[in-house]
């Protein structure tokens, strides 16, 4: 008889620890719960989506289709390798145009010299310098 | 051979018939971009996933060995 009591109150004794374990992971399960929460809506704070959207529409978009272009794995494609180049061509463009401008405009510089040369003025050189007496 | 005046004209009128419908074009077109705005603005998650969604197809679609 010992035995069944004490076998009695090791099971009410591992039902109250059972008890107290499932309270226990529920409170904790709630507690990781509020902290998720925490952490989603200071993320969302910092991200600031709502707000970024609002002042960049089309920039967000853009923003967006990229990230999906890049996880997509486009990144080391063809089309990738083409925009790029245009992207460096129209940036390159100024450049190429301000350089052709001072090319055609020395250019031009010279070829009136020339007509100048040709009707017999005197060419644009430095003096001579005298001869040395030793 | 034209005169200059009747070229004038000519332009003059092409402006005129021409000119409401460039502004017809043009009020269409900020109305369109107004909309689309305020739907972005309206569901933000919508359409960063929408986008993000095209750029993914379009980069697989890119990174697919022809």
């Amino acid at each position: 008889m010992p035995e069944t009591t004490h076998g009695t109150q090791g099971n009410g004794h591992d039902h109250r620890g059972l008890g107290e374990r499932v309270g226990q992971i529920n409170q904790s399960a709630q507690e990781l719960w509020s902290e998720a929460q925490g952490a989603v809506n200071q993320l969302r704070e910092t991200l600031d989506l709502r707000g970024r959207v609002d002042r960049h529409p089309y920039g967000m978009v853009l923003a967006a289709l990229g990230v999906g272009y890049l996880l997509g794995g486009g990144l080391f494609s063809r089309l990738t390798g083409g925009l790029l180049g245009l992207g460096l061509r129209v940036a390159a463009l100024p450049v190429v145009k301000e350089e052709l401008f001072h090319l055609a405009k020395s250019a031009l510089a010279g070829m009136g010299e020339g007509a100048g040369e040709a009707q017999g003025e005197p060419p644009h050189t430095a003096p001579a310098e005298p001869p040395k007496t030793v | 051979m034209e005169t200059p005046q009747q070229l004038t004209d000519k332009a003059r009128e092409l402006q005129a018939r021409l000119s409401p419908q460039i502004e017809e074009a043009r009020r269409n077109l900020s109305d369109l971009n107004t909309r689309i705005t305020t739907y972005i603005r309206q569901n933000p998650g919508t359409c960063l996933l929408a986008a993000a969604a095209a750029g993914f197809l379009i980069g697989k679609i890119a990174s697919r060995r022809w």
